[in-house]
């Protein structure tokens, strides 16, 4: 499917390449090649979401590019997650009823035309499950799977107009929600959130009639999770660097608390995590919510499960997630109730357009231009002000004046081409059908792009605290403080990209501490950074009138971001990969164990990733062959939650493994490894990037 | 009260129950041909050189008081000329040379460990290693005594080479032993290890009469304790005089052979390790003597 609305330069531009570029690579038939030549690109050329933004942007977007970079310039915003609760319990039908109901009282034109373009779609909604209906049926003549399509059927046919009763048909509505919202917008992630709690009744409804069993929920779970698989997104072979292996963000969140501080979790939780088990797959993505009180059981199971090796689930907190959404003006039901859209990014259920992907601020860059008088150090081009250069900084206060200088010059210029953004997809992508399911869109009448959210956030990625903290320990401790190294002979051997000073550059990387090592003057270094950026985009307002805030993640974008950033005063050569997901340390220098990281990720406020947070951690497997090691893998979890850190993950690989899969791909199809925020197929990933995964920090032992 | 260590390993979970923070004291009265530690053997610093971090800057060799160093092919460090005093590491670049040992004070020791308090919680603690432990004894039970005063676990690592009013002090302040018995012949403990087993055996003898908790370790190394009289003899032994206290096997593996050319310590042992298969047996054999062998995390079966 191409979205030709919202943008199609780059299709027209790599049509010929998808089946042989080095990430992600797509078949396309020739007839199709044919149409989109012919039809679709002469029609589009200037209409689209793209062309509109460029026309309203300017250059601004590409002057700022290697600082922010600003994204959905040519594909909707996804990363919602709908109120799918409200979506099963009402059915197309009962969404259009409340559709039409509001037409008839509605006097503005505006409005009248947003409700009947929802009517518009629930009505199509409707039939198109009948089409499923029609096919299952016509499909139930013959062969052993008669009976299992004729319920099929039967279900297609029910949901169309009324809600579903059983477990089994909250399931299928579930999914066609999710195949429909897919079909309205060009984008990733919408995420089914907190399934074990809404779910719930369905389940226990069945099971208390005597309709259906354990096991066979568990077998209706994994057909679904199955299905969770058979959507991917295509990007651009540059998006592909960044969001690397197809991932598309089935979010799912377990456990976690209720509103009265309670263990939510329950059975549908571990029939999950079992499902998950068996399966092994990229998709859903799954989450697991902690808290001081999470059932033990369920915590042992998360490890037992993450042993498993797919990097599921990813473990979020609790205990600072709530206080910092509460902190960005969620009412504390809400915050509770939150769930996790595509990789990492948090959200309120089913009412918050979280605009979570607005823009990543590489700081790394904003800190070489401080450096080097506002020019980039692999261009020599003027890119920011000229505030001074290294030599012309005689304290380190005042090369922190003049990095503050950078970061608010791009902020500005960034908040500015993030609001034509926002404003220009308002005019060219509304999206009536998921302005169906987010409260409270309906209610007022207002475009869920438009606003019609309960809640309106944008979230700005600050990347990436650990190289900052360890470029600004290594200056400050080699050369301002004990004046090891001076100003000027740093500065040229950054420009040369430290050619003839390899020993220079061992100094920078040896001789001072690190970041990831539990060394608090260097851990404080980045949580200062991260909180001057969180504290100057405070009171800014987005488009849609809310607010933004930060997240503290990369996904894979520290590769392709790195390939931007010139030689650094840490000791990192100019173009190599910055440090990997956001709270992470840069790789092969967090040498003081897992523990030490992760007091080192604590001192970063978890407030300020609101939008998100993201750490990898990589074990490997013989400590997960033992309950043993599985209780002392939960006691870590558990130490996490107390440490107040929103999120890990965790790879269980060993390197030979990852090694011989670079050498014989095609045996190694099975092995999955999250890059970042997700889990793709090791085969699948572009050699550097599969490089740079078997570099990262090995933990555990042998 | 100062003590001579190597390493602090935090997020140590071989070393006792739940996480821990293991601390490295420096030397040991024994000298076992399997040992995995080299550079726990004796006190004082001892010189490791990675080859693949070295950049040949010359660095170390110019800052040499002995001259022990050359630059030929990488750096060749003439060990018999080195003085062990360290400064070449000190004034490496890239971390090619460190040394390892250096003094630590009990107070600060304990402030390492505090590092890794919030990770402790119910189950884990600090742990004491080497080298041995006793071969410091007013140092271990400084550190020991602090931890307990702090409300950690504390759990030791021993040969139990060491005279019975050494044991007898550290007993209230170590709320874990974890003691090896490695040959029950004493000629061939003495030919393995160097010493003779009679004080090991006594010393484990006072803690299972003074009711301490006690962890037995069974080091299973090829061609040296593996042989089936041995291992029965052991598990007879522990039988007798142990019965219920929990026993783990601790299987060789060669990780400790690129450690012993990167410190120039000769002596390295070179086995093969075990398969799963053998490592059944040999459970099996020693489950056969009536012990009560546990599966901890360190003798896993993968």
């Amino acid at each position: 499917m191409v979205f030709p609305e919202a943008g199609i330069s780059w299709v027209a531009k790599e049509l010929d390449s998808l089946p042989s570029r080095p990430q992600d690579r797509f078949n396309v038939r020739p007839e199709d090649a044919e149409i989109f030549r012919g039809v679709i690109e002469p029609f589009w050329k200037e209409r689209s979401l793209e062309d509109k933004i460029r026309e309203a942007c300017g250059p601004l977007t590409d002057d700022i590019a290697l600082v922010a970079k600003i994204n959905q310039k040519d594909h909707a915003q996804g990363h919602i997650c709908p109120d799918t609760k409200k979506w099963i319990a009402k059915g197309p039908a009962g969404l259009c009823e409340e559709a039409t109901a509001k037409l008839d009282t509605e006097a503005d034109p505006g409005k009248q035309i947003f409700y009947r373009s929802l009517i518009i779609v629930l009505e199509a909604s409707s039939r198109f499950m009948l089409r499923y209906a029609a096919l299952a049926k016509e499909l139930s003549g013959a062969g052993a799977y008669k009976d299992d399509l004729l319920e099929v059927a039967r279900i297609c046919e029910k949901l169309a107009i009324r809600p579903a009763e059983t477990f089994h048909e909250a399931m299928q509505s579930l999914w066609f929600l999710y195949v429909i919202l897919h079909m309205e917008s060009n984008a990733s992630s919408f995420s089914p959130g907190r399934m074990d709690q809404y779910l719930y009744p369905y389940y226990r409804k069945d099971l208390d009639a005597g309709r259906m069993g354990g096991a066979r929920a568990l077998e209706i779970t994994q057909c679904l999770w199955l299905k969770f698989n058979q959507i991917v997104y295509l990007r651009n072979s540059h998006s592909a660097k960044y969001f690397a292996g197809f991932p598309i963000g089935f979010n799912v969140a377990l456990g976690g608390q209720d509103i009265d501080g309670g263990d939510a979790s329950n059975e549908l939780s571990f029939i999950f995590l079992k499902a998950q088990a068996s399966l092994l797959l990229p998709q859903p993505n799954l989450s697991a919510r902690l808290f001081e009180r999470s059932d033990s059981r369920f915590v042992e199971e998360c490890a037992r499960v993450i042993g498993k090796g797919s990097g599921m689930p990813q473990v979020f907190n609790d205990n600072s997630i709530i206080p910092a959404l509460m902190n960005q003006g969620i009412s504390k039901e809400d915050a509770v109730n939150y769930a996790i859209v595509g990789c990492v990014e948090l959200t309120s259920h089913g009412n918050c357009l979280g605009w979570s992907d607005a823009a990543m601020f590489n700081m790394v860059k904003a800190l070489e231009l401080a450096v080097n008088g506002g020019k980039c150090l692999l261009t020599g081009k003027r890119m920011g002000p000229d505030l001074g250069n290294l030599e012309d900084h005689d304290a380190y206060e005042k090369l922190e004046a003049a990095f503050i200088g950078q970061v608010d010059y791009f902020m500005e210029k960034m908040l500015e081409a993030c609001a034509v953004v926002e404003r220009v997809h308002q005019q060219e992508l509304p999206s009536p059908f998921l302005s169906s399911v987010i409260n409270n869109c309906i209610e007022t009448g207002i475009d869920v792009t438009a606003g019609g959210a309960k809640y309106n956030l944008s979230g700005i990625q600050v990347i990436q605290p650990a190289n900052i903290a360890d470029s600004m320990a290594a200056v400050k401790h080699l050369v301002y403080d004990t004046k090891r190294l001076s100003a000027k002979r740093l500065l040229g051997a950054l420009r040369s990209n430290f050619d003839g000073e390899e020993a220079l550059r061992q100094t920078l990387l040896n001789a001072a501490p690190k970041y990831g090592n539990d060394v608090a003057w260097v851990d404080e270094i980045a949580a200062k950074w991260v909180a001057y950026f969180a504290s100057r985009l405070e009171g800014k307002k987005n488009y849609r009138g809310g607010r933004y805030h930060t997240g503290l993640y990369t996904v894979s974008a520290h590769v392709p971001m790195g390939q931007n950033v010139g030689a650094t005063m840490d000791g990192r050569k100019a173009r190599e990969p910055l440090a990997d997901g956001g709270m992470s340390a840069v790789y092969g220098r967090d040498v003081s164990g897992p523990t030490a990281l992760l007091k080192s990720v604590s001192r970063i406020d978890s407030k300020y990733g609101s939008n998100g947070t993201l750490l990898n951690m990589k074990f490997l497997p013989s400590f997960f062959a033992t309950q043993e090691g599985i209780e002392k893998f939960a006691a870590l979890l558990m130490a996490l939650v107390r440490l107040n850190i929103n999120h890990a993950q965790f790879n269980v690989v060993n390197e030979e493994d990852l090694l011989a899969a670079q050498r014989e791909p095609e045996k190694h199809k099975n092995i999955t490894i999250r890059v970042a925020g997700y889990t793709a197929y090791f085969v699948e990933l572009a050699k550097d990037l599969q490089d740079e995964i078997i570099a990262r920090t090995a933990y555990g032992g042998v | 009260m100062k003590g001579e260590i190597f390493d602090i390993k935090r997020f140590a979970v071989h070393d006792g129950p739940g996480i821990r923070a293991t601390a490295f004291l420096k030397g040991c009265p024994l000298d076992c041909i399997w040992c995995h530690n080299p550079e726990g053997k004796r006190a004082g610093v001892d010189i490791r050189y990675n080859p693949r971090a070295c950049i040949r800057c010359g660095a170390c060799a110019a800052a040499c008081p002995e001259s022990a160093i050359c630059l030929e092919g990488g750096i060749q460090i003439e060990r018999t000329k080195c003085a062990r005093c360290g400064r070449c590491a000190l004034v490496c670049p890239a971390s090619a040379i460190s040394a390892a040992g250096y003094e630590i004070g009990a107070d600060e020791l304990i402030r390492e460990f505090k590092k890794e308090e919030i990770f402790f919680r119910e189950t884990g603690g600090i742990t004491l290693s080497g080298g041995d432990p006793l071969f410091q004894p007013r140092f271990a039970k400084a550190v020991l005594e602090k931890a307990k005063e702090a409300g950690c676990h504390t759990a030791i690592e021993t040969c139990l080479y060491a005279p019975e009013d050494v044991i007898e002090s550290l007993i209230g302040a170590v709320d874990l032993w974890i003691a090896d018995i490695k040959h029950l012949d004493a000629h061939e403990h003495r030919r393995l290890t160097g010493v003779e087993n009679g004080p090991i055996l006594s010393g484990y003898e006072l803690l299972v009469k003074r009711g301490c908790k006690l962890l037995t370790r069974v080091p299973v190394i090829p061609g040296a304790t593996d042989s089936p009289e041995n291992l029965r003899a052991i598990g007879r032994y522990i039988a007798a005089v142990n019965q219920k206290g929990e026993v783990e096997l601790m299987f060789y593996n060669s990780l400790g052979e690129s450690k012993y050319a990167a410190y120039g310590l000769g002596g390295a042992m070179k086995g093969e390790t075990y398969s799963a298969a053998r490592k059944k047996e040999i459970v099996n054999l020693m489950a056969g003597t009536g012990i009560n062998l546990v599966r901890g995390d360190n003798n896993a079966i993968l």
